[in-house]
């Protein structure tokens, strides 16, 4: 049976290393990728997600057992990588092509495409939207854990996300996908 | 043409897999009724695939150790850097002193045949009597850097070496063994005990900073001792250190 959350939020209080190794192990690949979408920038996110980690390990003894360890850890991802991309707002800086898991060449060209259209979609989107566009689609989140990341009612997320898609669609029509 | 809000929940719903079977019935029903919603609902499906289609980014391999090193890092440092800084020169002399035995032992094989020809600049030369048992006075040098004083005592079997040493560079302290002699053990100011094994001859040590320190070692019935102090290249003093005066 595999170790919960819990327990190993317990266990790293108690001074086991191994078990704080393993919530990196199990959160580090979505909190890099909800803060590479939301910054739009590999470096920004490697920054954020180390922050993160940095973060809830200081704050651990203020989680609330009775939430979710990851809900509260995503909405750290979250709150900093928006921060990230406030202090980088005005610093112009040179785009680097992230790796990614890649099938085969041809695939690969036309998923760099589309990924290149959405990045760019989802830094026009507004701020809201671009967050609840991540959370569903990149870091897989339904509705109700959505509203738990973000500490808003669920209606709310059903309609941001709805009024984001739309105007995702928009955006990706203009740039011809 | 607008579509109706409550067809556009429908539709979401549908795509996140929420959507109830009466639901579905209704929205299908719509859909294929209505040209423009078909499309409608076609293009935000196209739109939520090509979310799916960007694809994880990987992170870099180099990441979790950075998070390690990050959060340890800081924890471990709260814990080892104080006692560190409260023991500066012993703590970090100890791991230095085998090391720099060692080291020494090769500059050593370097440097005596140099310094044994011709000393460029010899700071303090002299020879130390101290009276069997002790009561003798401490030979002080001072120079490139470096000061600090020598008192060798002298009891059957055994020669105690009590060193003071100041210095803002790196020093060698290098004892020629006499016939007879052996090195024993080095005593720090703080009370620390340090045994070591020294080949040949000879026993050098490497120092920096503020120290004083006791060296023994064991002795026939004629002991001599030859001790040099080296910094920069240079000799700081050269003294032997023998029984009688």
């Amino acid at each position: 049976m595999a170790t919960t959350d819990s327990s190993l939020v317990i266990e790293t209080l108690n001074g086991d290393r191994e078990a704080f190794g393993m919530l990196v192990e199990r959160y580090e690949r979505q909190i890099f990728n909800l803060a590479f979408r939301i910054c739009g920038d590999y470096e920004d996110a490697m920054d954020v997600t180390q922050t993160v980690f940095v973060k809830a390990f200081e704050r651990l003894r203020t989680f609330d057992p009775s939430r979710k360890f990851f809900s509260w850890l995503y909405r750290m991802g979250v709150n900093e990588s928006l921060n990230q991309v406030k202090r980088q707002s005005r610093i112009v800086r040179v785009e680097f092509d992230p790796p990614s898991r890649s099938p085969g060449p041809e695939q690969q060209v036309i998923r760099e495409q589309a990924d290149g259209l959405v990045q760019s979609a989802l830094r026009r989107l507004g701020e809201d939207y671009r967050v609840v566009i991540i959370l569903r689609h990149f870091v897989d989140l339904s509705y109700s854990q959505i509203a738990d990341v973000l500490a808003i009612p669920e209606k709310t997320v059903k309609s941001r996300l709805y009024s984001a898609r739309q105007r995702m669609k928009e955006l990706l029509t203009e740039a011809g996908l | 043409m607008r579509i109706d809000e409550p067809y556009i929940r429908l539709m979401n719903e549908e795509i996140d897999g929420v959507i109830s079977e009466e639901n579905a019935r209704k929205l299908a029903a719509f859909v294929m009724s209505d040209p423009e919603a078909r499309r409608y609902y076609e293009d935000l499906r196209e739109t939520v695939r090509a979310l799916g289609e960007a694809g994880e980014v990987e992170p870099p391999p180099e990441l979790r150790e950075r998070i390690f090193d990050a959060v340890y890092g800081q924890s471990g440092g709260q814990t080892v850097q104080p006692v560190a800084a409260e023991h500066s020169f012993w703590r970090s002399f100890v791991p230095a002193f085998a090391a720099g035995v060692a080291a020494g032992l090769i500059i050593f094989a370097a440097i005596r045949p140099l310094t044994d020809r011709s000393p460029k600049e010899p700071g303090y030369e002299a020879t130390i009597g101290a009276v069997e048992g002790g009561g003798g006075a401490a030979e002080r040098f001072d120079a490139y850097g470096v000061k600090g004083s020598v008192l060798p005592v002298f009891e059957r079997g055994s020669i105690t070496v009590t060193m003071s040493m100041a210095s803002d560079t790196e020093a060698s302290i290098l004892f020629d063994l006499g016939d007879g002699v052996s090195f024993e053990s080095i005593r720090s100011n703080e009370g620390a005990d340090y045994q070591m094994e020294v080949d040949g001859k000879s026993l050098l040590l490497v120092h920096g900073g503020d120290a004083e320190f006791i060296i023994r070692f064991r002795s026939a019935d004629t002991p001599a001792l030859d001790l040099r102090i080296f910094a920069g290249g240079k000799t700081v003093a050269a003294m032997r250190l023998s029984t009688g005066g």
